[in-house]
């Protein structure tokens, strides 16, 4: 998913905040607000009851990283804004939406892949005071069937997308609004 | 594991640019201590080493004069202070040049080495933990040690309400300089002083040779000499010079003459003429090499040209020289001008010319062919050299040409034509009117077969 550039987001919220104390605080709640359609339509689009559950596995992870809603609510999708410069690349997100919970995500992109399996056998893993290796299972695969079947999969993006153009044209046009502030105080 | 989804993005290349200097900061650093680099690098650090060790032994010479004079320090006091200063600068990052001048500072303030070192770490921690300019701070801490606290507290209002506000003021920044250091300043720091401490053994060295290269007499009077020589024009270097310019010029000017001699007194023209009949006559590559020996044969040239212009004089009184041509088998086409150019300075000649080219002796040869220019005699029963009997046929069998008879001189400008299956009364008639009508023979001329 594509998304627009923003040129010297640094430096207009620096200004902002040198201007006026709390301004950049403010852009920020505004920012954040306005991507609240895309939040609420992403957060109503995660299912509400472990997907995970089946015949195969009937029994809920409430401990693991990975089990649906432990140490994460699997609902929580919060905004980001950064204007942090990476030292890898150029390009780095400004205004983001972040599905934090890794029981979600794995929902999200299960079955996404090709389906190939990569590795027939599994790398050699210490096992009892040795060493072992094991073929690839289908666990994996009959997971994916699963949430498949409860269309428990896929479904951020295709939430997101409906509300997405209008949410970053708003985010646009606020910083746009504030930059203007410092070009007016500026001059 | 997390998804995210981007709704802006923004182009910010601050940070990529920090990590570039950071890196380049380290390949200096490596490249300062020799590691994996060629001898010009290795060189280029060892004059490197030597200029960093003459400034830093000029900046160390300045504030151990100030310690002296303001605190009276010692020759032991002087060398600890020395290693205050590097250890400090490694400890922190902050070059020893920057370091020395504060210190000096503080050692005109407090006249007692240990006091101003101390006022000197409390200067550098404040700098660093608060950002300010190490100059400021210095000046508002030389204050406050003298009693006069208000610019440090202006600088700091937090010391507004402290009783002894240099020491809440040393406790508040303690070892910040330390804890903000730059590992890579650091590391360039203490590379800086490892360069310095080589130039230091280079420098006496390189004082030695300076010395020797400018002492009276030496390589660089030597050479201010020899080069002052070239403005007198009557030192030798200068002679040499003129000689050399003046050849030049005359072999220029007989080169021109030469050429100008086939181009109606134009050079160009001639050069024209004489290129596109070598050309054409020649392998082009012969051909240009002939040329190019011709205008290099320096003096020869001059004489060579007067020959041809003599010879050409004489042709012009007996009625213009001739060509004869000769058809090859494969269709190549020999020129001899025999009568107006000796075939010795011909088809001969461009041998000695090709040979020339690599062997010294032929090059001689050619250079006095061109002085004495002497006309072959041509041997009975032969073409162009070529053993022909009476019909004209040579060894082969191949037609050549008829030999010329007793009755002929070689020195006449009867051009002797012989026509097998033809009337020759025509021939020589079409010669006539065309001689007549153009001028000399072209020396290109196309013909049907011969045949017997």
């Amino acid at each position: 998913m594509a998304s627009d550039i923003v040129y010297n987001a640094k430096e207009i919220v620096k200004a902002l905040e040198a201007l006026e104390p709390g301004m950049k605080k403010v852009l920020v709640r505004e920012v954040k607000f306005a991507a609240k359609p895309t939040i609420s339509a992403i957060k109503s689009a995660i299912p509400k009851v472990n997907p995970f559950i089946s015949s195969v596995r009937p029994v809920a992870n409430t401990r693991g990283r990975l089990g649906w809603g432990v140490e994460v609510k699997a609902d929580t999708v919060k905004p980001s804004f950064k204007t942090k410069a990476s030292k890898k690349f150029a390009v780095t997100s400004l205004v983001s939406i972040v599905v934090s919970s890794p029981a979600t995500a794995l929902a999200d992109v299960a079955g996404k892949g090709s389906g190939a399996v990569l590795n027939p056998v599994t790398k050699s893993y210490p096992y009892k005071g040795g060493s072992r290796t094991h073929r690839t299972t289908t666990q994996g695969q009959k997971m994916i069937k699963h949430l498949r079947s409860k269309n428990a999969s896929n479904f951020v993006y295709p939430a997101a997308e409906k509300s997405l153009p209008m949410v970053k044209a708003e985010i646009k046009l606020i910083l746009e609004r504030y930059a203007a502030k410092v070009n007016r105080k500026l001059n | 594991m997390s998804i995210i989804l981007k709704l802006l993005s923004k182009f910010d290349d601050s940070g990529i640019r920090k990590a570039k200097s950071g890196f380049s900061g380290l390949k200096g650093a490596i490249g300062a201590i020799g590691i994996g680099v060629g001898i010009s690098q290795i060189t280029d650090l060892l004059l490197d080493s030597a200029k960093a060790a003459a400034g830093d032994a000029k900046s160390t010479k300045l504030l151990n004069t100030q310690l002296v004079r303001n605190a009276g320090a010692t020759k032991a006091q002087i060398k600890q202070s020395d290693k205050f200063v590097e250890s400090l600068s490694l400890q922190t990052g902050i070059l020893d040049d920057d370091l020395r001048p504060t210190y000096a500072k503080f050692a005109n303030v407090t006249h007692n080495v240990k006091e101003a070192q101390k006022l000197l770490t409390i200067t550098i921690n404040a700098a660093a933990g608060s950002g300010r300019s190490q100059t400021k701070i210095a000046q508002a801490v030389a204050k406050a040690y003298d009693g006069n606290t208000k610019s440090l507290q202006n600088m700091f209002p937090e010391l507004k309400k402290s009783k002894d506000v240099l020491g809440d003021f040393t406790k508040e920044y303690a070892d910040m300089a330390e804890i903000n250091a730059d590992p890579f300043m650091k590391f360039n720091n203490s590379m800086d002083i490892l360069k310095e401490k080589l130039g230091a053994v280079i420098l006496p060295l390189l004082s030695d040779f300076v010395d020797y290269i400018s002492k009276p007499g030496g390589p660089i009077d030597q050479m201010s000499d020899f080069l002052d020589s070239f403005q007198d024009p009557n030192s030798d270097a200068s002679k040499m010079f003129t000689d050399i310019k003046n050849a030049v010029k005359d072999a220029f000017g007989h080169v021109k003459d030469f050429f100008a001699l086939f181009g109606n007194g134009s050079a160009i023209e001639g050069f024209k003429n004489i290129a596109s009949t070598l050309i054409k006559a020649l392998p082009a590559l012969i051909a240009l090499k002939g040329i190019m020996m011709l205008a290099s044969a320096g003096s020869a040239i001059a004489n060579l040209a007067k020959a041809v212009g003599l010879i050409q004089a004489g042709n012009a009184v007996s009625g213009g020289g001739g060509a004869l041509t000769k058809f090859t088998k494969n269709g190549m086409v020999n020129v001899a001008v025999r009568y107006a150019i000796p075939l010795a300075v011909t088809m001969g000649a461009l041998e000695m010319i090709d040979a020339g080219f690599s062997d010294p002796k032929e090059r001689q040869k050619l250079s006095d062919a061109g002085k004495n220019i002497v006309a072959p005699k041509l041997p009975k029963n032969s073409v162009n050299g070529i053993f022909v009997d009476k019909n004209g046929y040579n060894s082969s069998g191949d037609f050549v040409g008829l030999p010329l008879t007793s009755k002929q001189s070689i020195d006449s400008n009867i051009i002797n034509i012989t026509v097998t299956n033809a009337d020759p009364k025509a021939v020589v008639d079409a010669l006539a009117k065309y001689v007549k009508l153009n001028g000399a023979l072209p020396s290109v001329l196309t013909t049907g077969k011969y045949g017997r």
